[in-house]
């Protein structure tokens, strides 16, 4: 029997590939299965698939060679039904697993609050216990990647002249710098209205949520005792958990899926003045803050939740 | 404040080497208006006093009336814009100015005052507050809702570290502006702010602490229930006394009025003297409430989105 693992995920590849097991973009699937002739067993993951997750595995249950089992990192699901490999799936069989899934990939935000903390899966995520401490340049580890962008840029440089914006610009910095160093964040890259923060993960919980939750509850106070700003300023805020080569000198050369995602939430989905984080980091938020926090849909085949703002 | 001999020297020197008698004599009732030289001296009206004597007489005088930082500021302005028309150069200045750092003072050329370094020790009166003088000052007081069924529910032991946490929360929002603290009792406390701006440090610091008080609600309290409090905060004219829990006055009064009839929990109600200061962007954080008489309050509550 063939082994296949599907997934667009460079991490996942990697590691797969290094235990010796073929790998396969999502989009090569159909070529791939139509090429087997004997038995095959398809790890799919599922978040390479989008919203065509559940079409595709509707599409390998009407396959008489084909047997699959599901590689949901983000949920922390590994789901394969044992019976699987002896026998061929049905409806009713492929209806539970469906059920299941959309119960994790849907309502998560529902559940969360109640459900104990999956143990870690040692091929997803890559803890370190001391923090920075551990953290050596050329190495992967899994941080927690908070997106910060103030919003208005093009008004902001039409509105303030060169040098006030540069000076406001570099106070709003330190604000950030400030509240994300409190809690063991650390800018990564910082471009004039923005950057990454990344903060070690510990495999417990995300000091990173609060760290967030605290830059936008501040904010008004910031805008009023120390923004250079003469207007109330506005910046999006997205915090996603993933896994990165870390480069200490980054020279804005690093690929890395999980700094895509955070990329593409913070500046395509996120709407002005807002804070979202995933699934995935939300699953690792202080408990009492979850309240705080609303879903608001998915992007890129993950769900998002989205911080209310306190009312002025 | 323990005064060095050689900053003592330094004043006395500065004096003499740059004033006449008569212009030290007038600088001095700058800060104390009934200053008589020769009453202190001895001298008889008629004998003109040396000028070594008389510096060093209305040094020793000032240091012991607890003038010499107000005395210091006005020598600072007399050197930088003169006096009655005329330039005056005064010795020494920097010297003096940098003994004062050595004893905990730094000068700040915006308020053009002496204030002590906020990494030393505190005093409620900034070094600078006359025993018995009125000034203009803006209070926040703060008062922990439900106290006594606190005290009863928990037990003194625990209640007594969940306020020491709160104190220092409120110390340190306060101090960090340069606010200092009052009195702290059993179930709240006041604060008092003095230089510029002293309005809006008095608010930013209350609204930093219902923020801070969220957190810590959240996340840190061991209580079974969030922890509430009422912020107040009006300005107006204090008599200070270094005793401060004995000081009373109308100020202090309304304050209390405010905080006792007109707070609810977990909010920060202010009075339409201090909001008038605030400026456009800090006015926003608060709404308007009508007292019955007609008259405007104004009340800021940490509220959140649906």
């Amino acid at each position: 029997m063939e082994l296949l693992v599907v997934t667009d995920s460079q991490t996942i590849q990697k590691r797969m590939q290094h235990r010796g097991f073929l790998t396969l973009p999502s989009v090569d699937i159909k070529k791939e299965l139509a090429r087997a002739r004997g038995p095959v067993l398809v790890y799919i993951d599922i978040n390479s698939f989008g919203d065509t997750w559940e079409k595709t595995l509707v599409s390998l249950s009407r396959k008489d060679n084909v047997f699959f089992g599901i590689l949901d990192p983000h949920s922390k699901i590994d789901y394969i039904p044992q019976r699987r490999l002896t026998e061929e799936p049905n409806e009713k069989s492929i209806k539970k697993v469906l059920g299941y899934l959309k119960k994790f990939r849907v309502d998560f935000s529902n559940i969360v609050s109640n459900e104990k903390k999956n143990p870690l899966q040692s091929f997803e995520y890559i803890p370190v216990l001391r923090g920075w401490h551990d953290i050596k340049s050329g190495n992967e580890y899994t941080f927690s990647i908070l997106f910060v962008e103030l919003d208005d840029q093009e008004e902001m440089e039409k509105r303030y002249g060169k040098k006030n914006l540069e000076n406001a610009l570099v106070v709003f910095q330190k604000y950030i710098e400030r509240h994300v160093n409190a809690l063991g964040g650390r800018i990564w890259i910082w471009g004039r209205f923005g950057g990454i923060v990344l903060f070690p993960f510990n495999s417990n919980e995300c000091n990173s949520v609060l760290s967030g939750f605290r830059i936008v509850m501040y904010k008004y106070l910031h805008d009023v005792e120390e923004s250079y700003f003469p207007n109330f300023i506005s910046f999006r805020l997205a915090l996603h958990l993933g896994n990165l080569v870390y480069q200490e000198h980054n020279k804005g050369e690093v690929v890395s899926d999980s700094i895509n995602s955070v990329f593409h939430l913070g500046q395509k989905f996120a709407e002005p003045g807002n804070y979202y984080l995933t699934k995935e980091v939300f699953h690792y938020a202080p408990e009492p803050i979850k309240p705080y926090f609303k879903p608001v849909g998915t992007y890129e085949g993950r769900s998002i939740v989205r911080m209310r703002l306190p009312v002025l | 404040m323990k005064i060095r001999t050689k900053l003592q020297r330094l004043v006395a020197n500065a004096l003499s080497q740059s004033l006449s008698v008569h212009t030290m004599v007038r600088v001095v009732k700058m800060v104390d208006p009934d200053y008589d030289l020769y009453e202190r001296t001895g001298f008889p009206p008629n004998i003109p006093i040396p000028t070594i004597d008389a510096a060093r007489q209305m040094t020793q005088d000032i240091i012991q009336e607890g003038l010499l930082i107000d005395f210091v500021e006005n020598l600072i302005e007399i050197h930088e814009k003169g006096l009655m028309g005329k330039n005056v150069n005064i010795r020494f200045l920097s010297d003096i100015i940098k003994e004062l750092e050595n004893i905990g003072y730094s000068y700040n050329i915006e308020e053009r005052t002496f204030i002590e370094k906020s990494d030393g020790n505190k005093t409620v009166n900034w070094g600078i507050l006359i025993e018995g003088k009125s000034y203009e000052l803006t209070f926040l007081s703060i008062d922990i809702v439900g106290n006594t069924e606190l005290v009863r529910k928990y037990g003194s032991r625990l209640i007594s570290d969940v306020y020491a946490d709160l104190r220092e929360l409120f110390a340190h929002h306060v101090e960090k502006r340069n606010g200092r603290i009052w009195k702290w009792e059993g179930d709240g406390g006041l604060a008092s702010f003095y230089f510029e701006d002293k309005n809006i440090k008095g608010v930013l610091s209350g609204i930093e602490i219902l923020h801070d008080l969220f957190f810590y609600n959240l996340l840190k309290c061991p209580l079974s229930e969030p922890l509430k409090v009422r912020l107040a905060a009006h300005t107006g004219p204090c008599q200070f006394l270094e005793n401060t829990v004995g000081i009373a006055s109308d100020t202090l009064n309304v304050l209390k009025f405010l905080s006792d009839d007109f707070t609810i929990a977990d909010s920060l109600t202010i009075s339409p003297s201090v909001y008038s200061d605030l400026g456009s962007k800090l006015e926003l954080f608060f709404k308007p409430v009508t007292l019955a008489s007609g008259k405007y309050i104004y009340r800021y509550r940490l509220e959140w989105e649906e």
